[in-house]
């Protein structure tokens, strides 16, 4: 399972292999999807997803998937538009638009799941996924479907200017503005790629057991890619922003400053030798959540734990961290890349402490694991979308502050390294081995930042390194990604500041 | 209306609307995913779709839009969208389309039979798999991801060029991830298999074994102390030197000079026992097709032949601008994407060694089987290669302790250079095929002592 760019385990591996070699397009991967309407005539549409079927019709299409015997039946409705821009050598290559509807049929009978989706979004053909996805019962019907009740919005992401009303020519001006900048930055940067995408994804769940939830989510994501070059050396940049917000986004992030620091990063990196081997200190700059989705967020997924396939099965109060650890899942927070209203089992956001002070205090669950540890949902089963059923999967993760000042922990640590950026990140939740890279990064000689070195995988343990955090700044903030689990999911991972002990550096000096 | 019918009535319609040059492409079928967890089914999904992704050119800008809906207001609404978007572009002389003949080329890359043969054989496959692997150790306490996935349709290309292909093909995949226990530290291990025929699979006792030799080889395992070694690559993890190289062969990346491998077509990149091809014809190779996805016949290509860089693959627009002749090679995941540079059936060629002897020969050294954040650096503008690894250690030319919690790191053409033995096992069971080999030498980092 990995954070980022690209994916996990569970996707067939060559097929993973296919779409890396086809560079941009997993990472781009989820939201490219584009169509047709006017933005007057789309809005309008797009304002009536939870309108194209009745509760009436809902409760029907409840009742077929029951038919044959299942205990739970539950129905996703959902329509995506998106529009990007792809930008290089300071053009547009290519503009995209759209709109990709359908619903996502889900039975349950005892341990056993069926599902099937349609594309075609008339009562008949969705009547037909009902039945092939009850199919996984069979006798006569058992369960009454019960009366659907709307359950009450709450409001984690606000936004005001939708997409469908903004013009194709002011996302254009995005891309050209980072592309500006960064050349501006330094003659010495030679190539920007920059990309565009938004989207706007509305869903209507409903379930047998009287639950009826809607949601409205937008999606921006900005990515600059730099190429810097000196005589014979060549060296990348990149940087990404992203967030569940309207256009107005960019009041707050500007595309230039994404740019420059992808162009500085390029730079940087021009005049740095190879990342020294072995195991040594390494501080994370702020941002670096990564290294928390991967050692214990993956494991603490109640579908892994109740699978005994997790290293924290069976360890709740158990210690499995420093005291300095403190590790929260958080959809609630406004506008991040991983908040939402309603989980896509219309479960609500929520704020869950996975880990306080070093001691293991709950798992995040789905309706699924819920039902079976007795607990409540945590409002973690999320979908990518229609065509997929829930499976458990985190939102925005990160190490809660500490106390130190950034400057502080570099200057407490005599010789090691300091990772100002993190690339993704892979773990194997069985035996909690994790791996994540590192973009750019510095040596620490006698508490100062020394020379730039290069980017290097870092590789450790979960519980083990855990235990090695010394040293939390005071300084969270979060990284957007992509986090797949033979599905993508749209998460961040946030961490302050913060100082392992001791890790494995995959470099080569 | 049939695909052929709409395709036809949406050209007509762009190129009225003012389309210089427009495509569509169509795809409709259907899939079914099947996960088996202890001896029980335990998920199930099926869907038939289709849908309809349009390339268009107006004054040389470049506009896509897709959608599944076939009303024919729907449509028409669609093709408006195309032409306006398009005006939003940057004008590129490279913005056009293949020009190809019509003709009909046969390949053996559909199974007929594959949709109706009954779920439950398919399950009992899975359940053959997992026994396999639970019965392989009793280390072996549990397995994950026992699956079988399929994907069954037709693809159709057309352009206002006159070109137009459409061909039927099929897919179906089994994996599976075999957990060994020992001492409360879990080791898993994992094997797979695609095939566009359903009796070209292998036994799924084959796989289960397989995945619980390799979940069982790696219990015990343990750091080594950081140091410089030959590392031999088994043949399921050679892709990854092939992944991480694929961004610098792609043609685009080079046009924008964004590829280390750029300036150096002709030169040695490469030890001379090495040649890598990407082959689109391949005889029942698992991503071979007669066209690619904008409809240019597939080919055989060399692109590394024995040491020295021959060829970059490119699609019909970085050809152009490159002034070579187009390859085949451009992808599409699915009717949403705009085909871009990729690659089909992309492997090194076998060598005359077996797997056995290399290990003999080698002395001291990692054999590596699994390998884990490989991809997280990757970037064509620079081959840095560094990767978590784990596997066997090599002693006295005999496989030894396990080891993980280790990296291996290098640079993708010092990798290159330095392979030293290449075997004879290639199989071609996924789009990305690798006989095993080794590098004389990569920095292992691991533990101090």
């Amino acid at each position: 399972m990995g954070l980022n760019d690209f994916l996990g385990e569970r996707i067939p591996r060559r097929k993973f292999l296919r779409q890396t070699i086809m560079g941009g397009a997993v990472l781009a991967g989820a939201p490219i999807i584009t169509g047709f309407l006017s933005a007057r005539e789309a809005r309008a549409q797009e304002e009536s997803v939870s309108g194209i079927f009745s509760r009436e019709d809902l409760s029907q299409i409840l009742r077929e998937a029951l038919s044959q015997g299942g205990d739970f039946a539950e129905v996703y409705v959902e329509r995506i538009y998106s529009t990007s821009v792809a930008f290089s050598e300071s053009r547009v290559d290519s503009v995209k638009y759209g709109v990709d509807q359908g619903v996502g049929v889900r039975v349950l009978k005892g341990d056993e799941t069926g599902y099937a989706y349609t594309q075609d979004i008339t009562l008949p053909a969705v009547l037909k996924a009902a039945q092939t996805a009850g199919a996984i019962a069979s006798g006569p019907a058992k369960v009454k479907v019960a009366r659907l009740a709307v359950r009450a919005s709450t409001s984690f992401v606000p936004f005001s200017l939708n997409f469908l009303e903004v013009k194709e020519k002011e996302k254009v001006a995005i891309v050209e503005r980072a592309d500006a900048a960064a050349r501006a930055f330094d003659p010495r940067i030679t190539q920007v790629k920059a990309g565009y995408e938004d989207s706007i994804d509305s869903f209507v769940v409903a379930n047998s057991e009287g639950v009826y939830a809607s949601d409205e989510l937008p999606m921006v994501w900005i990515t600059v890619d730099t190429v810097a070059t000196d005589k014979d050396k060549r060296r990348p940049g990149y940087v990404r922003i992203a967030g569940r917000s309207g256009f107005e986004f960019f009041k707050r992030y500007s595309p230039e400053g994404a740019a420059v620091k992808a162009a500085k990063q390029a730079i940087t990196m021009l005049d740095s030798s190879p990342a020294p081997m072995g195991e040594m200190p390494v501080v994370l700059g702020s941002g670096g959540g990564v290294l928390f989705h991967e050692a214990v967020g993956h494991g603490l997924e109640a579908d892994a734990v109740k699978r005994q396939t997790s290293m924290f099965a069976g360890k709740v109060g158990q210690v499995v961290g420093s005291d300095k650890v403190t590790v929260v899942d958080d959809a609630t927070i406004p506008n991040l890349r991983g908040s939402f209203n309603f989980d896509g089992e219309g479960t609500p956001a929520q704020k869950k402490v996975l880990i306080e002070n070093g001691v293991l205090k709950g798992y995040m669950n789905d309706l699924i694991t819920a039902k079976y540890f007795k607990v409540p949902p945590t409002g973690n089963g999320r979908r990518e979308s229609y065509r997929n059923y829930p499976l458990v999967r985190m939102t925005n993760t990160y190490l809660a502050a500490g106390r130190s000042e950034p400057q502080e922990i570099i200057e407490a640590t005599k010789k090691g390294i300091y990772a100002k950026d993190l690339g993704g990140g892979e773990v194997d939740t069985a035996s909690g081995d994790f791996t994540f890279g590192v973009r750019e990064a510095y040596l620490i000689q006698d508490g100062k930042l020394g020379a730039p070195v290069l980017g290097a995988t870092l590789i450790g343990n979960g519980v083990e390194i855990m235990k090695r955090i010394d040293l939390v700044g005071n300084d969270v903030s979060y990284w957007p990604g992509t986090c797949g689990k033979g599905q993508w999911a749209p998460v961040t991972s946030g961490a302050p500041t913060l100082r392992i002990s001791r890790i494995t550096v995959g470099g080569r000096e | 209306m049939s695909n052929k019918n709409i395709s036809k009535w949406l050209l007509e319609k762009l190129v009225a609307a003012g389309a210089e040059e427009a495509e569509v492409y169509t795809e409709e079928g259907s899939t079914l995913q099947l996960e088996l967890r202890e001896g029980k089914l335990e998920r199930i999904s099926q869907a038939q779709t289709a849908g309809v992704g349009i390339r268009t050119i107006v004054n040389r800008k470049l506009s896509f839009v897709h959608t599944s809906d076939f009303g024919k207001e729907a449509l028409a609404q669609t093709v408006a969208k195309a032409v306006a978007l398009a005006e939003q572009a940057s004008p590129s002389e490279f913005n056009k389309l293949p020009i190809e003949k019509p003709r009909k080329i046969v390949m053996e890359i559909f199974d007929p039979g594959l949709r109706s043969i009954p779920i439950k054989r398919k399950v009992e496959l899975l359940k053959e798999m997992e026994t396999a692997a639970l019965k392989f150790d009793p280390s072996i306490r549990r397995c994950e991801g026992v699956s079988y996935n399929e994907v069954s349709g037709t693809q159709g290309v057309s352009n206002s060029n006159g070109l137009s292909y459409s061909y039927d093909s099929s897919s179906c995949y089994l994996g599976v991830v075999a957990i060994a226990e020992r001492e409360g530290r879990m080791e898993t291990g994992y094997d797979e298999w695609t095939s566009c025929y359903f009796k070209r699979l292998p036994s799924p006792e084959s796989l289960g074994k397989e995945a619980g030799r390799r979940a069982v080889s790696l219990l015990g395992s343990k750091p080594v102390k950081t140091q410089k070694v030959p590392v031999v690559f088994d043949s399921e993890v050679g892709y990854a030197l092939l992944g991480a190289l694929g961004q610098a062969l792609r043609g685009d990346n080079v046009n924008k000079k964004m590829s280390y491998l750029g300036d150096r077509i002709g030169q040695k990149v490469a030890s001379g026992l090495v040649t890598i091809r990407d082959n689109g014809r391949l005889s029942l190779g698992p991503e071979s097709k007669p066209v690619d996805s904008e409809g240019v016949s597939t080919t055989d290509l060399a692109l590394i032949e024995k040491g020295e860089l021959k060829n970059f693959v490119y699609d019909y627009s970085s050809a152009l601008r490159a002034g070579k002749k187009p390859t085949g090679n451009a992808v599409r995941g699915s009717y949403r994407e705009l085909p871009q540079v990729g690659f089909s059936n992309y492997y090194m060629e076998k060598g005359n060694l077996k797997p056995a002897d290399i290990i003999k020969s080698t002395g001291t050294g990692f054999y590596v089987t699994k390998l884990s954040g490989w991809w997280l650096g990757i970037n064509p503008t620079a081959p840095d290669f560094s990767s978590a690894a784990s596997g066997l250690w090599i002693r006295n030319g005999e496989l030894a302790q396990p080891v993980s919690g280790v990296t291996i790191a290098s640079t993708v053409l010092d990798m290159l250079l330095g392979i030293d033995a290449i075997a004879d096992n290639l199989v071609f069971k996924g789009g990305v095929s690798c006989p095993t080999f080794r590098v004389k030498e990569m920095a292992l980092s691991g533990s101090s002592e």
